[in-house]
This record gives C-alpha cells, sequence and structure tokens, in this order.
C-alpha cells in the first residue's frame, strides 16, 4: 500500500532528528520498546483471530457459491 | 424539492442490503427457500404481519424514456407474507431471488442512513441466531453482509437518492460518474482474490463489486451492470421526483464507511442539482473503476476525457474543493459540515498514510487485519484460512464476526450508539413519510392491510379498503402527522383529519 510506505519513511525521517539530538543508547531503546508493543498487539490480535476463525475453511470456501442478486 | 437547503442535506436516502448465505460445509441447494425460512425468524417487535402493497411497483421504466419488457411482480397472499416482511421502522425484510433483503426506511439525515442500516444488520443476525436455534445440530448457516463469492457471483448493495425530476438525466449521469468510480478510496470494503481472474486468487482489491461492471450506463442490476443505473421507479410522484438508484457501492461494516459513501454523495448530489459541480469526467467509466477497485497503490493514473490523467485521490480532492465551495455559499447544517470535514480528513487520511484510515475505512481494516495475521502465520495468500478470514470480517454472527471483534475491542472507529441503533429497530425515523408508515403500523396494525414505499392500504371498516397515497416521500413528517396520529383514537378518526394529507414541510 502506498499509505504504508509513506508512514514507514515519514517514521523513519523523525527517528533520525531525534537521534541527532539524544543519545544513541535511549533512541535504540525507544525504538526497541515501540518495536515490542507492536509485536504485542499483532500477537493479541492473532490469538482474537484463533479463537473465532471457523475451523473447516477450505470446505467453505469452496461451498460459499452463491447465485447473483439485485 | 420544497426543503430549506440549510436545513438539511441533499434529500432523501435509503439504502438496501442483500446478504450472502451458505451453510458451512455445503452450498444451500434451494436458496430462495433458505432466505424465507430465514426471515421467517424476524423478531416479532420488527415485523408488521401485513402485505407488501405491489400495486405501485414497476422496476421496468429507464430514466432514457423507455419500458423495457418483462413481468412485474405480483404474489398471492400467502406467497406475499413469505416472502415480505414489513417492519415497524418502516423498512422491508424480504427475499429478492436467492438472498434475503433489508431495505430501511427513507432516511433525511445520513447519520439515521447509518442508523437504520446498522439495525437492519442486527435484525438479520437476529434471524440468524434464531433459525440456528431451531436447528441446532446441524451445520451452521453462516450469513454474510459481503457482496462477491470470490467464484464470480455478486449479489447488491444499493443507494437511493431523492432528486427533482427537473435535473437531466443525462447531466446527472455524467458529473456523478467520477464520484462512483473514486469513492471506492474510502468506502470499497475489500476482498482477496479476483472474482475474474483466477491468477490474481493472492491479490487483494479495494473494490469488491467493480470487476462485475461491464458497461457505462444500463438498467440492470444483474447482468452487463452500469456504473450509472438507469432504473426510474421513483416510488413517488414521477413528475417532481427521481429516485437515483447507486449500484456500484459495497456493503460496508464500517459505520464511517456507509456515512462517507452515502453522505459524500448526497452533498455531491447536492452540488450537482444547484449546477456547481463541474467534475473532472473519465474517458471510460468502467476501466476507471475497475482499476480504482484493484489498485493498493493509491497511484493509478486514470484517463480523463480531455486526455490528461488523474488519480482517484486526486479526483476525489477536486471533487470536495468544489463541494465546499458550493456549501460555503449555500450555507450548511451540522452534518454537512462534519461530513465534509470528515471528507476531506480521510482523503488526507489516505495521502498521507495516517493510521485513521486502518480504523475506518472497510478495505484498509480488513488488510491491515489479514496482512498481520498472515505474516504471523507465515502462509502464502491463497491460503483458504485467509480467505475465511475475509468472508469472516462480514459474518453476522456476533461470537464469529471480524469486524464485531475489531469494534468490541476498540480497534476500528464508530460512528452512532448502540442505544441508538436500539431504538431503530422498532420505529420509523420522523422526518419522511417512513415515519407515517411505521407509526400506522404500530398504531392502527389491525386495520392496516398493506404497505409499500408509496401506499398505505387500510380497512376502513365498512365498504372497499382504502389506499392512502404517500407520494411525496417528504410528507408524513412527525412533525406534520404525528400529533394528528396520537390524537385519532381510530382509523376512522384519522382518515377525516387526514383528508387530505397535509403537505410537507
Amino acid at each position: 500500500m502506498a499509505a504504508k510506505d509513506t508512514e514507514t519513511k515519514k517514521q523513519s525521517g523523525s527517528t533520525s532528528s531525534r537521534e541527532d539530538q539524544e543519545p544513541e543508547a535511549q533512541a535504540s531503546a525507544r525504538t526497541r520498546q515501540k518495536a515490542d508493543e507492536v509485536r504485542e498487539e499483532a500477537d493479541a490480535l492473532v490469538d482474537q483471530i484463533d479463537e473465532i476463525l471457523e475451523e473447516n475453511a477450505e470446505t467453505f470456501v469452496k461451498s460459499f457459491i452463491q447465485k447473483g442478486g439485485e | 424539492m420544497t426543503q430549506d437547503p440549510n436545513d438539511r442535506i441533499a434529500g432523501i436516502v435509503g439504502t438496501e442490503v442483500e446478504y450472502g448465505l451458505s451453510w458451512a460445509n455445503r452450498t444451500p441447494e434451494d436458496p430462495e427457500r433458505l432466505s424465507s425460512e430465514l426471515i421467517g425468524h424476524v423478531p416479532e417487535a420488527c415485523h408488521a404481519p401485513v402485505l407488501w402493497d405491489y400495486e405501485n411497483e414497476d422496476p421496468r421504466h429507464d430514466a432514457r424514456g423507455f419500458l423495457v419488457e418483462g413481468e412485474r411482480e405480483n404474489p398471492d397472499d400467502p406467497d406475499n407474507r413469505f416472502l415480505n416482511k414489513p417492519l415497524y421502522n418502516g423498512g422491508r425484510l424480504y427475499v429478492d431471488g436467492a438472498h434475503p433483503e433489508y431495505s430501511g426506511p427513507e432516511c433525511a439525515s445520513v447519520r439515521d442512513v447509518v442508523r437504520y442500516e446498522k439495525a437492519g444488520d442486527r435484525m438479520v443476525a437476529a434471524c440468524q441466531a434464531s433459525f440456528s436455534g431451531v436447528r441446532s445440530g446441524g451445520p451452521p448457516l453462516l450469513v454474510l453482509k459481503n457482496n462477491s463469492d470470490g467464484k464470480g457471483n455478486s449479489w447488491g448493495y444499493h443507494e437511493n437518492y431523492l432528486l427533482p425530476r427537473s435535473l437531466p438525466f443525462d447531466t446527472l449521469a455524467r458529473k456523478i460518474s467520477s464520484h462512483l468510480v473514486t469513492r471506492v478510496l474510502f468506502c470499497g470494503s475489500g476482498k482477496l482474490g479476483s472474482d475474474m481472474n483466477p491468477s490474481d486468487s493472492g491479490k487483494y482489491f479495494l473494490s469488491q463489486r467493480a470487476e462485475f461492471f461491464e458497461i457505462p450506463l444500463g438498467l440492470s442490476t444483474m447482468v452487463h451492470r452500469s456504473v450509472v443505473n438507469t432504473r426510474d421507479e421513483p416510488h413517488s410522484d414521477r413528475n417532481l421526483y427521481r429516485r437515483f438508484h447507486v449500484i456500484t457501492g459495497d456493503s460496508n461494516l464500517s459505520e464511517i464507511s456507509t456515512y462517507l459513501k452515502v453522505g459524500t454523495t448526497s452533498l455531491v448530489l447536492r452540488s450537482l442539482e444547484a449546477g456547481a459541480l463541474d467534475p473532472p469526467v473519465f474517458a471510460d467509466w468502467v476501466e476507471a473503476f475497475r482499476r480504482v477497485g484493484s489498485d493498493m497503490t493509491l497511484k493509478t493514473p486514470l484517463a480523463l476525457e480531455n486526455g490528461k490523467t488523474m488519480t482517484a485521490l486526486e479526483c476525489q480532492e477536486v471533487l470536495v474543493s468544489q463541494v465546499r465551495r458550493f456549501l460555503e455559499q449555500e450555507g450548511m447544517n451540522a452534518e454537512s459540515a462534519d461530513l465534509l470535514g470528515r471528507w476531506e480528513r480521510i482523503l488526507e487520511a489516505l495521502r498521507s498514510g495516517s493510521p485513521l484510515v486502518e480504523r475506518s475505512v472497510d478495505w484498509a481494516i480488513k488488510w491491515s487485519v489479514l496482512s498481520r495475521y498472515r505474516e504471523k502465520k507465515g502462509w502464502e495468500m491463497t491460503d483458504s484460512r485467509l480467505k475465511m478470514l475475509d468472508f469472516q470480517y462480514h459474518d453476522l454472527r456476533p461470537e464469529r464476526s471480524v469486524f464485531q471483534m475489531l469494534e468490541n475491542t476498540g480497534q476500528v472507529d464508530r460512528l452512532v450508539d448502540p442505544m441508538e441503533v436500539e431504538e431503530a429497530l422498532g420505529r420509523p425515523p420522523s422526518e419522511t413519510r417512513a415515519y407515517f408508515r411505521g407509526e400506522m403500523l404500530r398504531r392502527f396494525l389491525s386495520r392496516v392491510h398493506a404497505v409499500s414505499w408509496s401506499s398505505v392500504v387500510v380497512d376502513p371498516g365498512e365498504g372497499p379498503l382504502k389506499r392512502l397515497a404517500l407520494g411525496d416521500p417528504w410528507k408524513g413528517t412527525q412533525k406534520r402527522v404525528g400529533a394528528l396520529m396520537g390524537k385519532s383514537g381510530s382509523v376512522e378518526e384519522l382518515l377525516k383529519a387526514l383528508n387530505p394529507l397535509p403537505a410537507g414541510e
């Protein structure tokens, strides 16, 4: 997604400007903390989806055939 | 229209939602029957057991001025009851071909459109739960609020906008086309895999519907779908009004996407009606729609009639600036101002990649979930478990719906309070003729024989049934008839007082 690319660039841009002003160790701790948060969020999401996703996905995906409507 | 332009946006709007349905382990053999059985479980608190009045229904008129061949529908009474569930909220739950369909009541605010559509989803979910309760032990029935099965079949989501007949149809078609093609950016509901091209089975699309469109203008909604639909069945006074029937939209789960889809279209139509819109027009509407619907980069240049090119986002930015200029001159009510602000913010968010998009636009919410889940699992994009996740985003079962899970855990933005939706299950909106229809059913049920969009057929006690015409969607509002209906102790008193129906505001 183009939108994503832009966001990534933006974030890395602001990180480098911070690095000019604060010690490197502090900046990398901050990056680590952010990465941990993202990972925890992703783990939580996977658990949430695992709980509700139908087990017979292949059967449903194959047999879900609709007549056109409207 | 006789409305004060500062009073509310555009005219009257209503939406129609068709739902997909299937057993968890097999294709239904008789989906028409299954749809009827499903809607037979509509909660008593929602459904008024009267007939649907087919007298004024005729979908064969084309806005370009001709009548196509075909049969008018008019089922006998038992079939009528089997296929139709008129609703106390002024809407209609029914069977349309092989699908259950909910048509919300006519609304005069976009926020109402959102909450009545949401009420419809809740009603159909209640049908699903009750149906499954009766048939416990069998395979679960899945009811999905989506628009394609991944195998080349699509069913609809339609919007209806009341417009003055005086607006020439060819002007309307030409000037609205670019918005219908590019609004996908904030109201596509996304899908994994092409319906038409097996080699694109792992590709993600912004629009569920765009692939199915073949021609720029046309009457049919089931084959040779057109970007601008020409159905001319106003369900109101044909000399004054037009019901503009939009068939390009996806069904949305996100309240924000629904609000933007209907709200921006209303604002564009209002500007267009006033002659204040001069939009870019694409050289090939169908090609442009399909490209926008499959372009995750948001950067594809689209050919314009004038030989230049423009991206969908650039086109939207032109549209929103023209609408802003018009509204600033005309004045705007709180809802129009809110819509305009949200419209500008979502375009800015799409351009900059702001997280707002992944909290409010269906295709982006779903993509964010799908891509994060896939990354963790390490699966191929073509894995059927990911397509299942796509389908379950649209699942109406509260305990199995991915969207509902995201909503419950605060991962997506909402617009309306769940209590407002609850109220919309059993009461009509107050600012259109839906009020009169719904309140007649609520107050005088035993004397109402049938209803339709443009009529209420009552049993006057003596003599033949009496058809009250609701030819003006702005008449029959709470403001005009609420007190009268409250005072009338009987249908006879009401009929006497309502002769003729009081004029609209």
